[in-house]
């Protein structure tokens, strides 16, 4: 019985483990772990010998390929390559060392990144060729005082291990307000008279246009770029706003160039990665994109985009897969909610169709679906002849809400 | 007929008392990982608050796949190759002082071995380590610790607390998480000479920034006095171990390495020029690949 019940134990320790995940990984043995370890370690002592001819090779055929397509800046003037690195998935620096090497030469990170480690690999990253590189980091998005500000940079320039930041960005800006605090833009001025940044931006995920537009309407002419949630799902107001951007001479990034790319796995083999990026580079508005690289198979994929054309192939690529989206895509983003008069959890139950539908977990769809009150659920829909509820991006709430009571409840 | 009837208790009823046994032990032994589930992480935050004068302000934000990336915007794609399902968050202030506020946010990742994977990827080896959780650690701003298959992350908001205030909220935290805090245990596979501490990582996905070598651990070592990164690709087979360290030879073939091959009853051994990571000796053996990058020259 002991035996049993350490036995089970062990399983059940191993059940605990693993609880959760959806591809449940076979049981690691222990003793083969030591093993290997072991094998690791006598193969570093004796398996290299004579191979010093390897070893100190020089590698002559790699970074071959792609030739580097530049657009400038905004008014900056720097020349940056249509597609930049966005680091803030990179763990390893040698995949961004990689880039540059291959000709990529605008970096955007942050502070916060990695919880502050993000700037230091592209530190490693651009040692030796900073010269070269343009590099772009944030503040803090609650650092709003001079001493925030500086103290922010000041631990930017240490952790890039660099002397200049070429483009220093206030993050996540949701309103107009954080682009005119005048003690921040006291500290950026500051820190440019000093020689430590050289242009100023500003990022936003929401609330984008407005934000945009208070950079083009600044009589100060303040900011020098915006970086921007940008993909062939973003409404009019901002593609509209990043004309109106660069009309003013302010240099537009572009990021999320994906539309939430990871949904791609729940369509199959649909990838639309490198025709989204090419809908967004075809737009001269923008000065680069910043897609995330997490390995050498995305670098190589994006960084081949430079130099194509938005085909017809692409466009219909992109119709697919916004089409085989759009039944589940919804933003989350509640505006809805607010037209309905009987209050329903619209985005809620859409997140939970997304489960049935999208993503085939039935019990996840259900038990998101519990989550609403009856009183706010789909059968509250019931009590209208008529849905008034609308969707700024086209989404079908009736037709939605009905599907739901079909499928949850 | 009834006699009928009760012989199959009868012959069941041993099965019904180890089902309790094992029930009891289980209860002693795993007090929460086995029974919490998404719906009660919320209680896994100190409510109404963790110490003297700090409490929980305003309500938990709960976040799924769908809507994480409303609160650290692209960030929330790093979670998705650990197995991430829920994120709680609450903020907690001090009486009387606005500015100085705390963020508590716990993580529920896949298993153990996602949540270290997801700790080790925000760890800096140079904090200082608090016994909190496994690996716990503490700068300024900020205090992280892993738990079981829970990746707790507290951070400054506005002025930063007192290390004491970050240390209480994270041993309420780890205290309600329950369990032991114990690494997951294929770290023992890294439990060898020269390693450098705190260097370890899991990676879900694109070790090395290699797409083909799905996951596995990474951390630097030092051999012969220099640096080098040793590595573990963790394969579900032979088959795939193989197929992975196949991918591997062709990449560096179209890169113009020619990598030298041995092969033995133990595998397979290459010896290369890696584009990234200068002289790399790798070797495939049962289901893992393994080796050492960095390499300039032969001990």
């Amino acid at each position: 019985m002991v035996c049993c019940i350490i036995y089970k134990r062990r399983s059940l320790d191993n059940e605990v483990n693993a609880m959760g995940k959806a591809n449940q990984e076979k049981t690691i043995n222990r003793r083969e772990f030591l093993k290997l370890g072991a094998m690791t370690v006598a193969t570093a002592a004796v398996g290299l010998g004579g191979l010093r001819g390897i070893l100190e090779a020089k590698t002559d055929k790699q970074n071959q390929g792609v030739t580097p397509v530049y657009r400038t800046l905004g008014r900056t003037g720097l020349k940056v390559t249509v597609v930049s690195f966005g680091a803030m998935l990179t763990p390893e620096h040698e995949v961004m060392r990689a880039a540059f090497d291959l000709g990529i030469n605008y970096v955007d990170t942050a502070r916060i990144y990695m919880g502050g480690k993000n700037e230091e690999i592209v530190g490693r990253a651009v040692k030796g060729i900073r010269d070269r590189l343009y590099i772009a980091t944030k503040t803090t998005s609650k650092s709003n005082s001079k001493k925030a500000i500086i103290k922010d940079v000041e631990t930017s320039l240490e952790k890039l291990g660099t002397d200049y930041i070429d483009v220093i960005q206030l993050h996540s800006l949701t309103n107009r307000d954080r682009a005119f605090i005048p003690e921040v833009r006291e500290a950026l001025i500051e820190l440019r008279k000093q020689g430590k940044v050289r242009f100023f931006g500003v990022t936003t995920h929401t609330n984008q246009a407005e934000v945009i537009d208070a950079v083009v309407d600044d009589k100060d002419k303040f900011f020098d770029t915006v970086l921007v949630g940008y993909n062939f799902k973003s409404s009019p107001d901002v593609r509209e706003a990043i004309g109106r951007a660069a009309k003013a001479g302010i240099g537009v990034i572009a990021m999320k160039t994906q539309a939430g790319g990871y949904k791609t796995d729940a369509f199959g083999a649909v990838a639309p990665h490198q025709a989204a990026l090419k809908w967004v580079l075809q737009d001269a508005n923008v000065s680069c994109a910043i897609p995330g690289m997490k390995d050498i198979q995305m670098l190589s994929e994006d960084m081949a985009v430079m130099g194509m054309k938005l085909t017809r192939a692409d466009e219909r690529i992109l119709e697919r897969y916004s089409n085989a989206i759009s039944p589940y895509y919804c933003h989350l983003c509640g505006r809805c909610e607010s037209t309905c008069p009987e209050h329903v959890a619209i985005s809620t139950i859409n997140r939970s169709l997304m489960y049935a539908e999208g993503y085939r977990n039935r019990g996840l769809a259900q038990e998101t679906y519990r989550e609403v009150p009856n009183t706010s659920s789909a059968l509250a829909c019931l009590d209208c002849h008529e849905c008034v509820a609308r969707c700024v991006n086209g989404i079908n709430i009736a037709h939605k809400m009905e599907k739901a009571r079909r499928l949850l409840t | 007929m009834n006699r009928m009837n009760a012989m199959p208790l009868r012959q069941i009823l041993p099965y019904i008392a180890a089902a309790a046994i094992f029930f009891l032990f289980a209860i002693m032994f795993f007090p929460v990982d086995l029974f919490a589930s998404d719906e009660s992480l919320e209680s896994m935050l100190p409510s109404p608050g963790f110490a003297k004068e700090w409490a929980m302000d305003g309500k938990i934000n709960r976040y799924t796949k769908d809507n994480l990336y409303t609160y650290i915007d692209g960030e929330a794609e790093i979670y998705m190759p650990y197995g991430f399902t829920v994120l709680v968050s609450a903020l907690y202030t001090k009486a009387g002082n606005a500015k100085t506020a705390l963020v508590a946010d716990i993580f529920q990742m896949g298993s153990a071995i996602d949540a270290f994977g997801i700790y080790s990827y925000y760890r800096n080896p140079a904090a200082e380590m608090v016994n909190i959780g496994s690996s716990g650690f503490i700068d300024e701003s900020q205090l992280l610790f892993y738990k079981n298959r829970y990746f707790v992350r507290l951070s400054a908001s506005g002025d930063n607390p007192s290390r004491a205030v970050f240390l209480a909220c994270a041993e309420a935290i780890a205290q309600r998480l329950g369990g032991k805090s114990m690494p997951p245990e294929e770290l023992e596979l890294l439990k060898i000479p020269g390693i450098v501490p705190r260097t370890e990582k899991y990676t879900a996905q694109s070790v090395l920034g290699y797409a083909f070598f799905k996951k596995g651990f990474t951390a630097d070592a030092t051999l012969n006095g220099s640096p080098v990164k040793i590595f573990v690709i963790l394969d579900e087979s032979v088959q795939d171990a193989e197929d992975t360290i196949n991918r591997y030879m062709v990449y560096l073939k179209e890169k113009g390495n020619e990598p030298r091959i041995d092969k033995s009853t133990q595998g397979v051994t290459l010896i290369a020029q890696d584009p990234l990571y200068k002289g790399v000796l790798v070797r495939q053996s049962g289901r893992y690949v393994f080796g050492i990058t960095n390499l300039k020259t032969p001990p």
